[in-house]
């Protein structure tokens, strides 16, 4: 009895440790609970990856001593200045399409919040019941960090520098002249309750230019109500004869409220450079694993330089040749000298039935390039 | 008597008032040319006497000072500079007199010359605009008509070819021409020149849309190397390094381009090979020849 003050005391002690710690553990992200079915062990690995955990991460899967840990946070965390290391896993999908008593494939669409917005990646992951507590864990696909042959590349790099005169300028002194671009097709349509204006701008000039596209609608009484610019549906360093799509989108809009579409392309000189060339290859339509048609290929940087983000435009054209869709997508991989890396545009499934040519182009931007 | 006393007081009163009004000073009056020239010294002379303030009121210049009625008043070169409507006052206590006159521009001293664009085609009529505004030395606009030549000297020396257009003449202080772009590329310098004086401006000459596309492919194990010719426009300019040209390759894989840009002349890239297909070429809007290539890999 003269204890029990005492163990009464250290009962209760022992009891708030115990609480204390298991919510610690939950607030961590810990799983205190086995992994019962192939979804909760999808989502457990996707938790420690949002938490950035990457050796957590590595000790969830079924497969952890085959798996390279560099190449699994490459895999998931990106690198050489790619998008991906600018993301954070935002939110994740999780639908088991199969399961056996042992294995199940699940498919996970990861939403990644990036610098440039939500970009999207959808995987089908293999999940095994393994170990002693016949727990499910993901079996990651074994890969690699890409690792280039030691080479040298001879790339001629050209490049345009542009020397202003400053503000101090006597009048009549001459100037340079804004690049020649010519916009060569334009196409107003209705689509998702929004007009949207589309088509192509050629430089016809000797320089390059930087360009912005912008667009304002004209009611019958000859009033322009609203304005637009094609932000980042467009390629805005356009070099000497090459060809941009541009879209730009006005939402809430139906096409019989305008009478005249005005198109401005606000054009100045800029130092840039032309390389590096990036191929765009083995380009076709099919349809992706959720059943969306997709314009895929991959991107091949020609030069010696990593290309840090792509950015994919494409422009689909019907049969008269009319830019019917204007399509991007950045890539969130960056681009090592001669590796192909897969892309894939999304197409809307009532233009992708339309569509009888497309023409894919990609922008680049690297780090410490201008 | 008394008749006699007003008639004596009358003519005293009329003696007073008019000596008093003979003893008063007298209003300025201002005489001056109604035209002097810009940055000429004028000469103002006064009339009447006493003391006076002078004022000269113009759009570039305001000037107050006092002066001697009946003297000459010099007016510096200076203070007539800018071109335009004057008026000078002359005031003694409330009375003034008032006079305008006009300074016209000088003589052309300066040109400035305006031409357009910086950059132009080879062998476009008309395409290159030149204008000459005259000024005289104190930068007012020179309005009475001057001769001005242009000239358009292409080529280095000594090999220089130099075309002139008959002088024109100015109008309101401004000259113009429109010429011809050249049939090779290059710098070419736009000259205006009035007597002595003379001002230069570049336009760069460049190549106008490539002619004749031509390129060739070359198997080389899993590539194919594509390479145009020298890529020249109609009057055999070479096409600026940097204008992009478009090589797109057709197979059982899809379709593959690449935008390369043309350096020291040609453009030039590789692809994959993967069995048959057709290669194609073009340049912004002009599109170049077709290769078929066939067999295995």
């Amino acid at each position: 009895m003269k204890y029990g003050l005492a163990l009464t005391l250290l009962f209760g002690i022992l009891l708030l440790v115990a609480i204390g710690w298991l919510q610690s553990a939950k607030a961590a992200g810990v799983s205190l609970r086995a992994q019962n079915t192939p979804e909760q062990a999808v989502q457990n690995l996707l938790r420690s990856v949002r938490e950035k955990n990457w050796p957590k991460a590595q000790a969830q899967l079924a497969n952890a001593n085959q798996v390279d840990s560099s190449a699994f946070v490459y895999d998931l965390a990106g690198g050489d200045g790619s998008l991906r290391t600018y993301s954070t896993l935002e939110d994740s999908e999780v639908s088991v399409l199969h399961q056996d008593a042992d294995d199940a494939l699940v498919r996970v669409k990861l939403n990644w919040s990036t610098a440039v917005g939500s970009l999207s990646d959808t995987r089908d992951l293999k999940v095994v019941r393994r170990g002693k507590e016949n727990d499910w864990k993901v079996f990651w696909p074994v890969s690699q960090v890409p690792k280039l042959p030691a080479q040298v590349m001879a790339v001629n790099y050209l490049r345009w520098d542009v020397v202003n005169r400053g503000p101090e300028g006597e009048w009549g002194t001459a100037s340079i002249d804004p690049p020649k671009v010519r916009i060569i097709s334009m196409n107003a349509i209705e689509r998702n309750d929004s007009v949207i204006v589309m088509g192509e701008v050629v430089n016809e000039d000797t320089i390059p230019a930087y360009l912005n596209v912008n667009a304002a609608l004209v009611d019958a009484n000859g009033v322009e109500f609203r304005h637009e610019g094609s932000f980042d549906k467009v390629s805005h360093i356009l070099l000497p004869s090459q060809v941009t799509p541009y879209l730009i989108d006005f939402p809430k809009l139906q096409l019989n409220q305008l009478k005249q579409v005005r198109m401005d392309a606000n054009v100045a000189a800029v130092p840039a450079s032309a390389d590096p060339v990036i191929g765009v290859m083995n380009q076709r339509l099919e349809t992706n694993t959720v059943g969306n048609k997709v314009l895929a290929g991959e991107l091949v940087n020609q030069s010696g330089q990593t290309v840090n983000i792509a950015h994919v435009l494409a422009t689909c054209y019907d049969n008269n040749g009319k830019v019917i869709w204007v399509s991007d997508e950045y890539v969130d991989r960056a681009l090592l000298p001669t590796t192909p890396q897969p892309f894939a545009v999304d197409l809307p499934a009532d233009v992708a039935a339309r569509v009888q040519r497309f023409r894919v182009m990609a922008n680049q931007y690297t780090r410490g390039a201008s | 008597m008394r008749s006699l006393f007003c008639t004596f007081l009358s003519i005293f009163l009329l003696c007073s008032a008019f000596v008093a009004m003979s003893q008063a000073e007298t209003p300025p009056a201002l005489h001056l040319p109604a035209i002097v020239s810009a940055g000429e010294a004028v000469a103002v002379s006064s009339s009447g006497t006493g003391s006076a303030m002078f004022y000269l009121i113009g759009p570039g210049h305001v000037a107050k000072r006092q002066f001697q009625a009946g003297d000459t008043i010099q007016i510096s070169p200076d203070a007539v500079a800018t071109a335009g409507n004057y008026q000078v006052m002359a005031c003694n206590g409330q009375e003034c007199a008032t006079t305008n006159f006009y300074v016209t521009p000088n003589r052309g001293a300066e040109l400035v010359f305006l031409v357009h664009p910086s950059r132009v085609p080879v062998g476009r009529v008309d395409a290159i605009s030149a204008v000459t505004v005259v000024m005289d030395r104190f930068h007012n606009l020179a309005l009475q008509p001057e001769s001005v030549t242009f000239r358009a000297i292409a080529g280095a020396i000594p090999k220089e070819t130099v075309v002139s257009s008959p002088p024109r003449m100015t109008r309101n202080g401004v000259a113009w021409t429109r010429l011809n772009s050249g049939a090779k590329d290059g710098a070419v310098v736009i000259d205006a020149a009035l007597g002595q004086l003379s001002e230069r401006r570049v336009v760069q000459q460049v190549a106008a849309e490539p002619c004749k596309l031509h390129a060739s492919a070359e198997h080389k194990g899993d590539r194919v190397v594509l390479q145009t010719e020298p890529v020249r426009d109609c009057r055999g300019n070479s096409v600026p390094d940097g204008t992009i040209v478009t090589f797109t390759k057709l197979d059982k894989l899809g379709r593959s381009t690449v935008d390369a840009p043309i350096k020291k002349g040609v453009a030039r890239t590789d692809m994959g090979f993967a069995g048959p297909a057709t290669i194609s070429v073009a340049s912004g809007v002009v599109a170049g020849n077709e290769i078929y290539m066939g067999g295995s890999r």
